[in-house]
C-alpha cells in the first residue's frame, strides 16, 4: 500500500502569518475546512525530503550519456525526461511525490531550436560582426517568448497529488521583464539589476498556478537590495585587502621570491569571489522560497551559505577529479540538501486544493501539446 | 490475480486515496476504493517509463492518475508499453550495460575530440568560400587596430625589402595571390596568419628576427659553428648541440648562403667566406652599420629567420588553421553547453576547465602542423630550418616569461620541443643539401 497523507494533513485553519495572495489574483474557492474557527494552530510543518541516491542516478546518467552520445544528441531530449522523472518522483513531501509528465518531442524540437540559435551566434561571433548583431537582435527578440513557452510547458507537465502547476502566459510581462528592462542598465549605471533580479522573480513565481490557486511573490525590491548591497560590501571589502597587501607582493617579485605572492592573491581572490557568489546565491535562494505563497500555503527555506560553499566546492572539486563521472553525485548531493533545507507550511488541508475549472483547463489546452511546445533548458 | 496497491488522484482534488488494482485475462483494469471501483480498458491507459525504483503512474483516459510503486506488476499489465524505455531501463539494471556505457561514453568523448571535431572542422573549412574568410581576416584587421595595434613604424624601404623577399617566397604556392603581408606595431614580437590569407607580423617581430642570435647567451647555438664565440651555453643547447648535425648544418648555411646571393644581396660573402661564426659576424656588422643598435638591420641571415616566420604563417594559411580552430572551439562550446547543460550544480569552473584544455590541445596541434609545414617549405626554398630555431630562441631571450603568459607562445608547443625538432630538421636538412 502506497503511503498517502490523509492522516498528517489534518492540521487545518488559515494562519495570520501566511501571506495573502495579492489582490489581482482571482479569489480561490474556500477551502472546505475554514470552518474551524477558533485558536489559531500554527500551519502544519510537511519538509520536503529527496529520495534519490547517487549509485542509482549514476546508472541512469551513463546510460543516457552513452545512448546521447551513439545518437548524435537525439536522445539527449529523452535523457532529459527519465532524469527529470528520476528526480520529481524523488522529491516528495506530505509522502507525495512530484510528478513529471512531458514528452521528449516537444524538448528535443526546443533543444534543436536553442542549439542552432547557439550555434549560429557562436560562429557569427567569428566570422561575421554584421550577422552576430542580427542575431544578437533575433535572440534578444525571441527569448522573452522562448522563456514563456518554456515556463509553460514545465509547468503543465510538473504535477503533484494528480494536480497540474500552470504558466500563465503574460508576454507583455515577459518582454518589459526579460528584454527592456535592460535599457535602464546605462541609466543606472547597473544599480537597478537587483531590481531587475527581483521583477524577474515576481513575474515568474506569480503567474504560477497550483489547481485553482495563485502563487504570491511578497518580498520587496528593498530586501533584493539589501542582500545585493551586502555583497557589493563584501567585494569592496576585497579590493580594500588587496590593495593593502599589493606592495607586499610586488616588493616579494621584485625581491626574487617570484610570483608565489601573485598567485597567493590571486587564489584568495577566487575564493573570496567564491564565499560573495554562494552568499549571494543562498540568500536570494531563501528570500524567495520564504516569500512564495499561495493562500493557506507558505514555504520556509533555509539554505546556509556555510553548508552551500562546501557543496559547491566539493562538487566542483570532485567533478573535476573524477573527469566528470561524478556529475551525478553532485547534482544528488545538491538535490538533497535543497530538499532537506525546505518545508511545506500548511493551513490549509493539503486534500483540498482543487483542479482548474474544466472549461478553463480546455481553454489553456492543458492537455495538448501545442505547436510551440517546447523546453530549452533555460 | 492478487491485487497491487495504489494511489488514486481524481485530476480534480489533491486528494490522495488508498485503492487496490488487478487486470483480469481481458485487458481490464479494475481499481477498487473502500467506496467505489470502477474498470479501464489497459489500451486506454499511458503508462509512464520505468526509471530506476520511482514509482509509475498510470493516466486515465479522463486525467486521473494512478501512482503504483510495484514496477513489475505494471510491466506485466503492459508488456509492449514503451518497449524502448524498458529496454534503456534493462541497460541501467546491469552493471555489465553499465560499465558499457562508460566505455562507450569515455571512447565517444576522445573519439569526438581527437577526431570528430577535428575532421568535421577541416572538411567544412575547405568549403568556406574565399570571400568570406577574407572577409573574417580584413574584419580582425579592422580590430586589431582596437587591440594596441598601430600603423608600422618600420621604414619603408625595410618594409618594401621584406615585401619583396615575402612576394618571391609566396610565388612558388599553389596560390600566390592569395597573400598579403601586413607590417602592424605591436608592444610585442608576434606574427599570426588571419583567414584569407592575410599574414601580419608586427614590427617587434622584424627587429627580433633582425637581432644577432650569436650575441645572446641562450640563443647562442643557432649555428652550431660559433660555439667558440659564445660560451654561455644552458644545458639543454647543449644537449641539442650534441644530438645536431653540426658539420652539414653549417654546410647548408653556406650552401644556401651561395645560391640566395642576390636575394639580400648584402655581406653574403662575408658569410661565406667566414663560415666560422656566421650570424655574429654578419649581424654585428650590419649592426654597427645601421647605427640603432637593434632597429632595422638588413642582411641573410634576417631576411632568412624572417621567412621563417613566414613560412609558419603560411603553414597556417595553407592547413586553414585558424577557420579549423575557430569552427573546432565553437563545437567544444557547443558540445560541453549540450551535454553539460543540465549540469545547473556545478559551477562554471567545470565546463571552463576541459574547454580551455581543448582548445589549447588543438592550438598545439596545428603550431606543430605549421612548424613541420614551415621546415619542409624552408628547405625547399634552400634555407635551414634552423632559422626557425633561431627566431624561436630570440622571443624566448626577448621575455622569458612569454612561455608562461598571454602572447604568442601561449597556446604553442613548448619552445623547448620546438626548438629541438627544428634543429633535427635543419640536421636533416643539412644532410640532404650536401648530398
Amino acid at each position: 500500500m502506497t503511503e498517502t497523507t490523509a492522516t498528517d494533513a489534518s492540521e487545518t485553519a488559515p494562519s495570520a502569518d501566511v501571506p495573502a495572495p495579492s489582490a489581482d489574483a482571482p479569489a480561490p474557492p474556500p477551502p472546505a475546512s475554514e470552518a474551524a474557527p477558533d485558536p489559531v494552530p500554527p500551519p502544519a510543518e510537511h519538509p520536503f525530503e529527496f529520495r534519490g541516491n547517487e549509485r542509482e542516478y549514476f546508472r541512469i546518467w551513463i546510460v543516457n550519456l552513452a545512448l546521447t552520445i551513439v545518437t548524435f544528441g537525439i536522445w539527449s531530449a529523452w535523457a532529459k525526461v527519465r532524469t527529470e522523472r528520476y528526480f520529481y518522483a524523488n522529491t516528495r513531501v506530505a509522502a507525495t511525490p512530484f510528478e513529471y509528465l512531458a514528452r521528449p518531442l516537444p524538448i528535443l524540437k526546443g533543444r534543436l531550436i536553442a542549439f542552432t540559435l547557439l550555434t549560429s551566434y557562436i560562429l557569427a561571433s567569428r566570422f561575421s560582426i554584421k550577422l552576430q548583431l542580427a542575431l544578437l537582435v533575433m535572440i534578444g527578440l525571441l527569448s522573452p517568448w522562448l522563456i514563456v513557452r518554456t515556463l509553460m510547458f514545465r509547468a503543465r507537465y510538473s504535477s503533484w497529488r494528480g494536480l497540474n502547476f500552470r504558466f500563465v502566459p503574460d508576454y507583455g510581462g515577459a518582454y518589459k521583464y526579460f528584454l527592456l528592462i535592460y535599457l535602464l542598465f546605462p541609466l543606472t549605471l547597473g544599480f537597478i539589476f537587483p531590481y531587475v533580479k527581483w521583477r524577474q522573480k515576481k513575474f515568474l513565481i506569480e503567474h504560477h498556478r497550483f489547481g485553482r490557486r495563485d502563487f504570491d511573490f511578497s518580498a520587496t525590491a528593498s530586501e533584493f537590495y539589501v542582500i545585493y548591497f551586502i555583497a557589493i560590501g563584501m567585494v569592496i571589502a576585497l579590493w580594500i585587502a588587496f590593495a593593502a597587501i599589493l606592495p607586499m607582493i610586488t616588493s616579494g617579485i621584485q625581491h626574487g621570491s617570484g610570483m608565489t605572492g601573485l598567485y597567493a592573491m590571486l587564489a584568495v581572490a577566487y575564493a573570496g569571489y567564491f564565499v560573495i557568489f554562494v552568499y549571494l546565491a543562498s540568500r536570494v535562494l531563501n528570500l524567495s522560497y520564504n516569500h512564495t505563497a499561495m493562500s493557506g500555503f507558505a514555504l520556509r527555506s533555509t539554505v546556509r551559505a556555510r553548508d552551500l560553499m562546501r557543496l559547491y566546492f566539493f562538487n566542483t572539486l570532485g567533478i573535476l577529479l573524477s573527469l566528470g563521472m561524478l556529475i551525478p553525485w553532485a547534482m544528488i548531493r545538491m538535490a538533497r540538501y535543497r530538499a532537506s533545507r525546505l518545508v511545506l507550511l500548511a493551513s490549509d488541508d493539503l486534500d483540498t486544493l482543487e483542479a482548474e475549472a474544466q472549461g478553463e483547463v480546455s481553454a489553456v489546452g492543458a492537455e495538448i501539446d501545442h505547436a510551440f511546445d517546447m523546453d530549452i533548458g533555460l | 490475480m492478487s491485487a497491487v496497491a495504489a494511489t488514486f488522484f481524481d485530476g480534480r482534488s489533491s486528494r490522495a486515496q488508498a485503492v487496490q488494482l488487478s487486470v483480469a485475462g481481458d485487458f481490464v483494469l479494475t481499481i477498487r476504493a473502500a467506496d467505489w471501483e470502477r474498470s479501464e480498458s489497459l489500451a486506454s491507459v499511458r503508462v509512464t517509463p520505468r526509471v530506476a525504483g520511482i514509482h509509475r503512474t498510470l493516466v486515465l483516459p479522463d486525467g486521473s492518475q494512478l501512482q503504483v510503486e510495484d514496477n513489475d506488476a505494471v510491466d506485466a499489465w503492459f508488456p509492449d508499453h514503451n518497449r524502448g524505455a524498458a529496454w534503456v531501463d534493462r541497460l541501467e539494471r546491469h552493471s555489465l550495460a553499465v560499465a558499457a556505457s562508460l566505455l562507450v561514453t569515455v571512447l565517444g568523448i576522445v573519439g569526438v575530440i581527437f577526431y570528430g571535431i577535428p575532421y568535421a572542422a577541416e572538411k567544412i573549412a575547405t568549403h568556406i568560400p574565399d570571400s568570406v574568410a577574407r572577409e573574417m581576416g580584413q574584419q580582425t584587421v579592422t580590430l586589431l587596430g582596437r587591440f594596441g595595434f598601430d600603423k608600422s613604424e618600420l621604414p619603408k624601404k625595410r618594409r618594401d625589402e621584406l615585401q619583396a623577399v615575402f612576394k618571391k617566397y609566396v610565388a612558388d604556392l599553389p596560390d600566390p595571390a592569395h597573400y598579403e603581408l601586413h607590417f602592424l606595431d605591436a608592444k610585442m614580437p608576434n606574427a599570426f596568419a588571419l583567414p584569407g590569407g592575410i599574414i601580419v607580423v608586427t614590427d617587434e617581430m622584424v627587429r627580433l628576427v633582425a637581432t644577432a642570435p650569436a650575441n645572446k647567451s641562450n640563443a647562442a647555438v643557432t649555428n652550431d659553428a660559433d660555439g667558440g664565440v659564445t660560451v654561455h651555453f644552458k644545458t639543454q643547447d647543449a644537449a641539442t648541440k650534441g644530438s645536431g648535425n653540426a658539420e652539414d648544418e653549417n654546410d647548408s648555411e653556406d650552401d644556401e648562403d651561395g645560391d640566395d646571393a642576390d636575394d639580400a644581396g648584402n655581406v653574403v660573402d662575408h658569410a661565406k667566406a667566414d663560415g666560422k661564426d656566421d650570424a655574429a659576424t654578419v649581424d654585428g656588422k650590419i649592426t654597427k652599420d645601421e647605427s640603432q643598435g637593434s632597429d632595422v638591420v638588413t642582411d641573410q641571415a634576417a631576411n632568412e629567420r624572417f621567412l621563417a616566420v613566414i613560412a609558419h604563417e603560411v603553414g597556417h594559411e595553407e592547413h586553414r588553421h585558424v577557420l579549423r580552430s575557430v569552427l573546432q572551439n565553437s563545437a567544444v562550446v557547443l558540445a560541453s553547453a549540450y551535454f553539460t547543460g543540465d549540469v545547473s550544480s556545478a559551477s562554471a569552473l567545470v565546463v571552463s576547465v576541459p574547454t580551455f584544455l581543448l582548445n589549447n590541445h588543438y592550438s598545439r596541434a596545428f603550431e606543430e602542423d605549421a612548424d613541420t609545414y614551415a621546415f619542409a617549405s624552408l628547405a625547399a626554398h634552400h634555407i635551414s630550418p634552423g632559422r626557425f630555431a633561431e627566431v624561436l630562441e630570440l622571443m624566448q631571450k626577448a621575455d622569458p616569461h612569454v612561455r608562461r603568459e598571454a602572447g604568442y607562445l601561449s597556446t604553442h608547443p613548448l619552445s623547448v620541443d620546438r626548438i629541438m625538432s627544428a634543429r633535427a630538421a635543419a640536421a636533416r636538412f643539412g644532410s640532404n643539401e650536401t648530398r
